[in-house]
């Protein structure tokens, strides 16, 4: 199983990115670690006329750290996220969850920007964003723009990046409170038949929920200090029951959104 | 595309297509055999060798992304005479049968170390989840793991180096 | 203990090194430089193969064009069925069904070989693959073969019927104050050696080499020898390494000899190394079956009746899978002593992968059925489920036993085994934490699965080739006509060997897979080999043994009873004070111009049927159907072990697979046809993750067949493990009054079962 053809290019800096991107006339494909794009290119589902290969351009492969968030770079492994001290300090259920992803081959250059661009809705880290009110960092020609997680998914594995923006990077608020993070699978590499994140800081619940509709997805409850656990099943129900998640040979519709109630109901008893 | 990268320590160049898969290269242009295709998905982890010193499945890099990069593969680690601990423990555990998982599988027993101290089963179980075997049922490959990361640690305190566990070094 | 061949070098130790852990004589190479497969092989001058294959299941074929790929850079030549000039292969099974070697009129399955391109390299065949266009008018495929049975659309226009083989029941009627029927599956699973199927065909002039990757090479030669008319004495098999076969490459495929015939007709020497995608859909699936059982008893456990109806899905053609059946039939009553015993069977086509041999082979399928069977009986009649099975086993006296569907099992003691792995287990311990789990109305609820097991190895008993050579420097050259492909045979026959001559392990040079250098060979399948070939070379190395003493007495003029031999110093023979060792018979034979060699086609009076007893242990989270399997044992009997350690290794890669059909695999079709499962991030091979470690006792009942004791070992972890997994669910589920869920037992099918059994509750 071979690519079809391809051009490639590395470029040096983001500018750069851009203006190859832009003349690629959106034919052309960021690669990242390329563990989503290259196995889709070598079934040839996917065929680029050119990849641009963003990995030596500067300050993507980093966590930073500023007064009220972290910021993961785009280029940071899966690896890279789950040991990062400053990420497990900061956002426990992220490192947690990049823990999770893949197999231990795949964490190491599988990216956290790759993954989150392929907008695959089974893709587990997606649903730590979601809980965790993540804020994605996209620069293009015309300069940098942020925009809430929520806003990034427009459709089955299609986001909101135009064609020649790059998602640089991943801002995670510092705000911590208990989490926890469950996921039903049928063996230990396949993709969650559903899986879901949660993560409770002061009176706001983040949900994140994997592989429970056409694109990754979540919500915040706010918690009234009066409201028990089964006020917020209930509340949960209600939003489950719009859900339309898919059916393949791992699951039904149906058995999905049964067990997105059995799995947000274990993950509020297991917050740690 | 020109690229340059070490193969088992030693440099080489290569005038590659950009859609060349690095295990191609390391068994087509290099020819060394030892490292295999065993699925299309990433799934199987046949292909497993290591970039900078971890695990990686070279059917889903590009040569071209190894540009600069240092490859290890199971012709690189040890010999008969002179066997790589991971090797001597598969050897020793009857961790292999027909052979074709073994390369990619020590490969990734290997970069265990540099994630995992003192595994349990379980944890090695899970850390080898991305290398498929169809021949052993797993069940000597994971003591031949844990004899091998214990034996690398062994000679790692021996020789007085620092152990290369270091999971921020990861990238 | 264990020995190693460096321990050994420094000189013979006393003990035998047959029963020993041994170290395997393969591994040094495997582990530092990888085996040699088939893809490995450097050939100057190659070209390469790809295959277009069928998008569909069943459609009327109109046109395969091949010209555009033609024109494409690098491609040196593309076929379609119009462009092969051999006729189609005609099948065994069924006479009037042939099957083309690529499809010509009519597409029959998704995967199905449609035409062939040659180049340069692999990527510029893969380019020009896409630039073959395929005309096709679709038809209604049959993808369910009890629809199938039913006839009303045919699969092949030359035959009336889709039932291609079946087997008649006798007069049979029910008995017992208890009568119980079900139905299970065996559901469709996809072998997946990790090296898929590769073939080079090398031309020398008139000479004719293929290197495959297979199980059975002098097979595979007599079949491309048959198709391409080339005579046996231009034709030459190799099989280097191979990666696993598990059955799958028992038989010699259409592609396989394709390769072949095109290299001859560019004269040029061609590779085809399959993908994984590719061999998904066409290399042999295995299982497919369907059981239809009726076993009735007594209310104080006595079992009376037992019959068994199978239908059996063949696929588009009729291979080696339609005569599955047939072995089903041997081991239909399993360990048990039942008057009353019935079996019938059809195998019907279907628009699919054509199935074949895949591990067990047609024995899980009965060990299963009767396994379930019983447990479905004593839940019934309120017995424990290890009792019932006691009160049932044929009577180790009893032995030879013929059953009623007349096998003849060789010698067992199912009683010992079932009682060893209880104990193994603490099987009343795990009752105890049965009970409490569920008084504490936990979500995990415990499940402990028995299953009895015996089944039957080496099930066609042919002569089989082995033979021992003395070669220079006192070495020797061993020669088997059967096929390891991941079992260590060089280990184990060189440990043989080794027992009887006294020469180390490392001076035997060991041969096998290659039909120039072995006369004859039948190869490594249905757990054959160290009762065939493995007696051929134990008997090849007496001989030897026994001419060099003849050839000693002569040189030294006594009389043979004279001549003294020990396996001390690498084995030396003796007269007196005078000693000669190996080394020195070659050269004083060698001045002599006498060859001491020895061969044997050996062929064993008849099967032998190793048994055992597994018990899994399995936690169901009831809120989501989630299995995890806890715990496995297993106390296996296949003989007398050479070598515990390979022996350990079967049995643990044969409870693998077989707990992975209870839980994970099945290769799954949608309604048109298409396959959903045709990569291994779709199909539930399972990793490491999946498994708990494996408890395992050997135990050795020697079998009177053979000199060696041995039976097979090969497939009974895959026998016994499936009924007890499934076992293990269903009992932690009969809680809920559920008897039966059909397998992969899939968080959502044992979710859904969970829902049913409540909601008629």
């Amino acid at each position: 199983m071979i690519p079809s053809s391809f051009d490639y290019v590395v470029p040096q800096s983001l500018q750069e990115a851009f203006s190859i991107l832009r003349e690629s006339d959106g034919e052309g494909k960021v690669l990242a670690g390329g563990h989503s794009l290259i196995p889709l290119m070598k079934l040839r589902f996917a065929r680029p006329s050119i990849l641009v290969d963003i990995s030596k351009i500067e300050g993507l492969s980093k966590v930073e750290e500023n007064d009220d968030f972290i910021e993961i770079g785009a280029m940071c492994s899966h690896a890279l996220v789950a040991y990062s001290n400053l990420v497990k300090e900061n956002s426990p259920l992220v490192a947690h969850v990049a823990a999770q992803i893949g197999d231990a081959a795949i964490r190491h250059r599988g990216t956290i920007g790759g993954s989150i661009c392929h907008g695959d809705p089974a893709s587990d880290i997606a649903g730590a964003l979601f809980a965790t009110s993540a804020v994605l960092v996209i620069a293009g020609p015309n300069g940098k723009r942020e925009m809430k997680v929520e806003d990034f998914f427009v459709g089955f594995l299609e986001t909101a990046l135009d064609p020649e923006e790059i998602l640089i990077g991943i801002k995670l608020p510092k705000k911590l409170g208990r989490y926890s993070f469950e996921k039903l699978q049928r063996r230990s590499i396949d993709w969650a038949i559903v899986a879901v994140a949660l993560n409770k800081v002061e009176d706001t619940l983040g949900v994140g929920l994997v592989n429970l509709g056409p694109t990754p997805a979540g919500f915040s409850l706010s918690l009234s200090r009066s409201e028990d656990t089964a006020a917020l099943l209930e509340k949960f129900r209600d939003i489950a029951a719009g859900l339309t998640p898919p059916s393949d040979i791992f699951g039904s519709s149906q058995y999905r959104k049964v067990m997105a109630e059995v799995l947000f109901s274990r993950a509020l008893s297991n917050l740690v | 595309m020109q690229i340059k990268l070490r193969v088992n320590g030693k440099s080489l160049d290569f005038d590659v297509e950009p859609r060349l898969l690095l295990v191609e290269l390391i068994r087509d242009h290099v020819k060394l055999k030892g490292t295999n295709i065993g699925c299309d998905t990433t799934s199987c982890g046949a292909c497993t060798v290591l970039i900078n010193g971890i695990s990686a499945k070279s059917c889903t890099v590009l040569a071209v992304q190894a540009d600069g990069c240092e490859i290890t593969t199971i012709e690189g680690i040890g010999t008969v005479e002179k066997l790589h601990p991971m090797q001597e423990a598969f050897y020793k555990h009857h961790g292999l049968q027909c052979g074709f998982c073994t390369p990619g599988m020590i490969m990734a027993g290997i970069s265990l170390a540099t994630e995992l101290e003192n595994p349990e089963s379980d944890e090695i179980r899970l850390g080898i989840e991305g290398n498929l075997c169809r021949c052993t049922g797993y069940n000597n490959i994971v003591e031949a793991i844990k004899t091998g990361l214990a034996e690398m640690k062994q000679l790692a305190k021996n020789a007085n180096i620092e152990s290369h566990f270091d999971r921020k070094e990861i990238h | 203990m264990s020995l190693d061949s460096k321990e050994l070098k420094a000189g013979r130790v006393e003990e035998k090194l047959v029963g020993s852990s041994f170290r395997r004589l393969e591994d040094p190479i495997f582990i530092t430089k990888g085996a040699t497969y088939v893809g490995d092989l450097e050939f100057d001058d190659i070209a390469h193969i790809s295959f277009v294959r069928s998008p569909v299941a069943s459609a009327k074929l109109k046109n395969v064009d091949v010209s555009e790929a033609l024109s494409q850079p690098g491609v040196i030549a593309a076929f379609s069925a119009k462009d092969i000039e051999i006729p189609p292969i005609t099948n065994w099974i069924n006479k009037v069904i042939e099957r083309p070697f690529l499809a010509s009129d009519k597409l029959r399955f998704v995967g199905e070989a449609v035409a062939v391109v040659v180049g340069e390299t692999k990527a510029l065949v893969e380019d020009a693959c896409e630039f073959v266009n395929i005309e096709y008018e679709l038809t209604t495929p049959i993808i369910d073969p009890k629809k199938s049975a039913n006839n009303e659309v045919s699969l092949f226009e030359s035959c009336s019927t889709n039932i291609v083989a079946s087997i008649e029941g006798g007069d049979f009627a029910n008995s017992g104050e208890v009568i119980i029927e079900a139905e299970f599956s065996n559901q469709r699973l996809a072998p997946c050696p990790m090296e898929a199927r590769a073939v080079v065909a090398k031309i020398d002039g008139e000479m004719l080499t293929v290197y495959i990757s297979n199980q059975a090479p002098h097979s595979a030669k007599r079949s491309i020898g048959r198709y391409l008319s080339i005579d046996e004495s231009n034709l030459r098999v190799i099989t280097p390494d191979v990666g696993g076969g598990f059955g799958s490459k028992i038989g010699t495929y259409p592609e396989e000899i394709l390769i072949p015939y095109i290299a001859r007709k560019l004269n040029r020497t061609c590779r085809w190394v399959e993908t994984r995608s590719e061999s998904m859909v066409s290399l042999g699936h295995g299982r497919g079956q369907i059981a239809q059982v009726i076993l009735g008893g007594d209310r104080d456990g006595k079992i009376r009746s037992y019959c068994l109806s199978v239908i059996q899905d063949c696929g588009a053609y009729p291979e080696i899978g339609a005569n599955m059946p047939a072995l089903t039939r041997w081991m239909t009553s399993g360990c048990y002593d039942i008057e009353n015993v019935d079996f019938k069977s059809i195998s019907v086509l279907t628009n699919t992968t054509p199935t074949v041999a895949y591990r067990g082979a047609g024995r899980p399928e009965a060990a299963y059925a009767i396994e379930r069977a019983v447990d479905i009986f004593a839940a019934k009649i309120g017995m424990d489920k290890a009792e019932v099975r006691l009160k049932n086993f044929i009577d180790p006296k009893k032995f030879p036993y013929e059953t009623k569907v007349g096998s003849t099992y060789d010698c067992g003691n199912y009683e010992e085994s079932l009682k060893r792995v209880l104990k193994l287990a603490n099987y009343e311990k795990l009752l105890a934490e049965k009970e409490k789990r569920i008084k504490e109305k936990s979500d995990f609820l415990l499940g402990i699965g028995i299953s009895s097991y015996v089944e039957i190895t080496h099930g066609f008993p042919a002569k089989e080739f082995g033979s021992v050579e003395l070669i220079p420097g006192g070495k020797l050259s061993v020669k088997v006509g059967t096929l390891s492909h991941g079992q260590g045979h060089r280990s184990a026959i060189s440990m043989i060997v080794s027992d009887i001559t006294g020469v180390d392990p490392s001076n035997i040079d060991f041969y096998q897979g290659d039909t120039e250098l072995i006369e004859s060979g039948v190869g490594t399948f249905g757990s054959r080999s160290m009762q065939s070939g493995g007696v051929a070379c134990k008997r090849a190395a007496d001989m030897l043994v026994a001419y060099a003493r003849e050839f000693v007495s002569k040189n030294l003029r006594v009389d043979p009873s004279e001549v003294e031999f020990s396996l001390r110093e690498g084995g030396q023979f003796s007269v007196g004070s005078k000693y000669l060792g190996w080394s020195e018979i070659y050269s004083l034979a060698k001045n002599e111009g006498i060859e001491l060699k020895a061969s044997e086609n050996y062929e064993s009076s008849s099967p032998t049927f190793p048994f055992g007893a597994h018990l899994a242990v399995v936690e169901v989270d009831v809120k989501t159907g989630k299995v995890h399997l806890k715990d496995m044992f297993a106390v296996d009997d296949a003989g007398n072990i050479l070598n515990p350690m390979l022996a350990k290794g079967q049995i643990h890669g044969g409870l693998a697979q077989g707990i992975s059909q209870a839980l994970y695999e099945e290769f799954i079709y949608d309604q048109d046809g298409n396959p959903l499962t045709a990569t291994f991030a779709d199909y539930g091979f399972p990793t490491a993750a999946e498994f708990p470690e494996f408890h395992d006792e050997l135990m050795q009942t020697a079998t009177p067949v053979n000199e060696l004791g041995v039976k097979g070992i090969g497939e009974s972890g895959t026998i016994g493990a499936t009924p007890s997994v499934v076992n293990a669910v269903v009992d932690a589920l009969s809680i809920y009054g559920i008897t039966h869920i059909d397998m992969p037992l899939s968080p959502e099918n044992v979710f859904n079962a969970i829902t049913i059994a409540k909601e008629s509750d």
